[in-house]
C-alpha cells in the first residue's frame, strides 16, 4: 500500500502595484493568497505625496487655489470651491448670487465629466476598452466648456476667496444648453452598451457587496455608501451654494455590490444635467465676485466645511490665525478612507475581482496621498 | 463672522446635554457646529458614549494641530440623524506627545491616526499598527511641526 503524503500548499504574496495600469495613480497592494482567494491585503499608500497641507501653511489665500487644483485633478472645481467656501465662512464674506450658482453649475458639469473618466476607466478595468473613447469623446464636451469659461481643461483655478474668477462668455449658455441635449442621448447609449450587456452584469453583481453598517464605520461616503441604502447626501443634508434651491434626486442603491454603484453613478449624471439646467435658468446678473484687498487676511477662527464631491465627502478643516496664510489646513479626502475600507472587503474574495471591486469605489490616488 | 451655532448644531448641543455628558462648555466654529473640549483620560469614555447613546457613528476628520505649548487633537463627529457635526478637542502638553486611541471606537480613525504620527510625531496608546503612512518608513522628521522647514536643504 503507498504511503500517504500530506499534501501542503503555501501561501503566496502578490504585489499588486505601484505600477499597474488599474490603480489610477501609484497604488501598491499586498495580497496574501490562498490560490486565488485573497487572505489579507495591506495597501501601501504615500508614493504621490505632494505636502499639500504644508504648502497651505506657507502660501498665501491668494495663491494656494493654485495648488489645490491639483490635490484631486479630475474633480479640480470642487477642491477649488471648497477652500474659498472654508476661507469666506469663517471671514463672514458674502459671496454674490451669481458667484453662488456659477460654482454650483461648474460643480455638478465637474461631477459627470469625473463619473465619465470613471466610467470609461472603469470598463476598461473590467476588459472592455471601447466604452473608454465614448466617455472621453463626451468628457470631452464638458473640458471645451471649461476651457471656454477658464481657459484650462483640467486644472482651472476658478473659485477664489470671494467669487469666482471668470465670467461666462456670452456662447457659454448656448453651448450648456446644446451638451444638455447631446448628453442625454449619450447616457442613453452607454446604457444600452454596458447595463444591458450581459457580460458587464456578470461581472459585477453581487461583487464587492458590504453592509452599511460597516460602510459607516470606516466613513465611506458618496456612492459607495449609498450603494448600501443610506441616503447621505451633503448636496441635500447641509446644503451649501444654491443646493437647497434646485430640485434633485439622491439615487440609492439596495444591496452594496458593484452592479449598484455603477447603476448609482449613471442615475447620478441624469440628477446632475437637471441641476445644470436650473442653474441655467435662474443664472442670476451681478458681480461675480465680492471686491477683496490684494493681500487677503482671515480673522482667527475656524470651520469645517465638506462638500459632496463625486467620489464623496471631500472637507477642509482650516484654521485662521488673521494673517494672509492660514495657522492650518486638514484635507479629508473620501479616497482616503475608501482605500483603507480596501482590506476589509477584500477578505475572502478571489483575485480576479479586485480590480471589478476597487475600480468600483472610484478611488484616485493623489488625492490619498495628498 | 458666525459664532452662533447653527440649527443642527443646537439640535446636538440639546442631545447631549439631555444625555448628561460629561462635557463642558460648548463654543461654535465658524460653520456653526458645536466644539467641545475634553481631557484626554476621559476622551474614550466620551467617545463610546457618544457613539453608542448618541449615535456617532460616523467619524468624519480627526486631525492633530500644534500650538505653541501644546497638542491638540481634533476629531470630527458626523450624526446622520440630525444632519450635523459635533466636534471634540483634546489637549496635551508639547512635552508629552501621547493619546489615547480612538481606533476600536470608530474603525476609520486608524489611518488618521498614524497620519499624525507621520506628520507630527504624536502617538497613540494603544494604536494596532502605528507606523508611517505616506512618508517611506526611514523618513526621520516630522514634516507638518511649526518648526520643520519647508525645503530640505537645512537638512531635515
Amino acid at each position: 500500500m503507498p504511503e500517504l503524503v500530506e499534501v501542503r500548499t503555501e501561501g503566496m504574496v502578490l504585489n499588486m502595484g505601484p505600477q499597474h495600469p488599474s490603480t489610477h495613480g501609484v497604488l501598491r497592494l499586498l495580497l496574501r493568497l490562498d490560490g486565488e482567494v485573497i487572505k489579507s491585503c495591506t495597501p501601501v499608500i504615500g508614493y504621490l505625496h505632494r505636502g499639500m497641507e504644508k504648502l497651505a501653511e506657507h502660501r498665501t489665500y491668494v495663491q494656494y487655489p493654485a495648488i489645490i487644483d491639483r490635490f484631486e485633478y479630475l474633480t479640480a472645481m470642487f477642491t477649488g470651491v471648497l477652500y474659498a467656501m472654508c476661507a469666506e465662512r469663517i471671514a463672514g464674506i458674502e459671496v454674490p448670487p451669481r458667484a453662488i450658482w456659477m460654482r454650483t453649475l461648474m460643480l455638478e458639469l465637474n461631477r459627470i465629466a469625473s463619473h465619465l473618466f470613471w466610467l470609461g476607466t472603469y470598463l476598461l478595468d473590467l476588459g472592455a476598452n471601447g466604452l473608454l473613447f465614448y466617455a472621453m469623446r463626451d468628457r470631452e464636451l464638458i473640458l471645451n466648456l471649461f476651457e471656454e469659461v477658464c481657459g484650462a481643461r483640467l486644472l482651472y483655478s476658478y473659485a477664489c476667496v470671494g467669487g469666482v474668477r471668470f465670467d461666462n462668455p456670452p456662447s457659454f449658455e448656448r453651448h450648456v444648453r446644446e451638451f444638455l441635449k447631446i448628453f442625454l442621448d449619450r447616457i442613453r447609449d452607454y446604457e444600452s452598451i454596458v447595463t444591458e450587456n450581459p457580460v458587464f452584469l456578470e461581472r459585477v453583481q453581487e461583487v464587492g457587496c458590504y453592509s452599511p453598517e460597516l460602510a459607516l464605520q470606516y466613513a465611506v461616503s458618496g456612492p459607495p455608501l449609498r450603494s448600501t441604502g443610506i441616503r447621505k447626501d451633503l448636496r441635500k443634508d447641509q446644503p451649501y451654494l444654491a443646493y437647497d434651491q434646485v430640485d434633485f434626486a439622491v439615487p440609492i442603491g439596495t444591496k452594496g455590490d458593484t452592479l449598484d454603484r455603477y447603476l448609482l453613478r449613471m442615475a447620478e449624471m441624469r440628477e446632475s444635467l437637471k441641476i445644470v439646467e436650473q442653474c441655467l435658468d435662474r443664472l442670476p446678473d451681478g458681480n461675480i465676485r465680492v471686491k477683496l484687498p490684494n493681500v487677503v487676511k482671515i480673522p482667527a477662527g475656524e470651520a469645517y466645511l465638506a462638500l459632496e464631491s463625486p467620489r464623496g465627502e471631500v472637507g477642509a478643516y482650516m484654521v485662521a490665525n488673521g494673517t494672509d496664510k492660514c495657522y492650518r489646513l486638514k484635507l479629508r479626502c473620501p479616497s482616503f478612507n475608501h482605500v483603507q475600507f480596501l482590506p476589509v472587503i477584500l477578505l475572502g474574495e478571489r483575485i480576479s475581482d479586485v480590480m471589478a471591486i476597487f475600480g468600483s469605489l472610484d478611488v484616485i490616488l493623489p488625492e490619498v496621498d495628498r | 463672522m458666525s459664532t452662533e451655532l447653527s440649527l443642527t448644531g443646537t439640535l446636538l448641543a440639546k442631545a447631549v446635554k439631555e444625555h448628561e455628558l460629561p462635557l463642558g462648555e460648548v463654543r461654535a466654529d465658524a460653520a456653526g457646529s458645536p466644539i467641545y473640549e475634553v481631557s484626554p483620560d476621559q476622551l474614550r469614555a466620551v467617545g463610546c458614549q457618544l457613539r453608542d447613546r448618541l449615535g456617532l457613528h460616523y467619524l468624519s476628520c480627526l486631525t492633530t494641530l500644534e500650538w505653541p505649548e501644546r497638542w491638540e487633537m481634533v476629531y470630527h463627529l458626523y450624526d446622520l440623524a440630525r444632519k450635523g457635526n459635533l466636534i471634540l478637542k483634546a489637549s496635551i502638553p508639547k512635552e508629552q506627545a501621547v493619546f489615547p486611541t480612538v481606533t476600536d471606537i470608530w474603525p476609520a480613525a486608524n489611518w488618521y491616526e498614524r497620519e499624525c504620527y507621520d506628520m507630527f510625531g504624536v502617538t497613540f496608546e494603544g494604536h494596532p499598527q502605528l507606523c508611517r503612512i505616506l512618508l517611506s518608513d526611514d523618513w526621520q522628521s516630522f514634516p507638518l511641526r511649526k518648526d520643520h522647514p519647508m525645503d530640505l536643504e537645512g537638512g531635515y
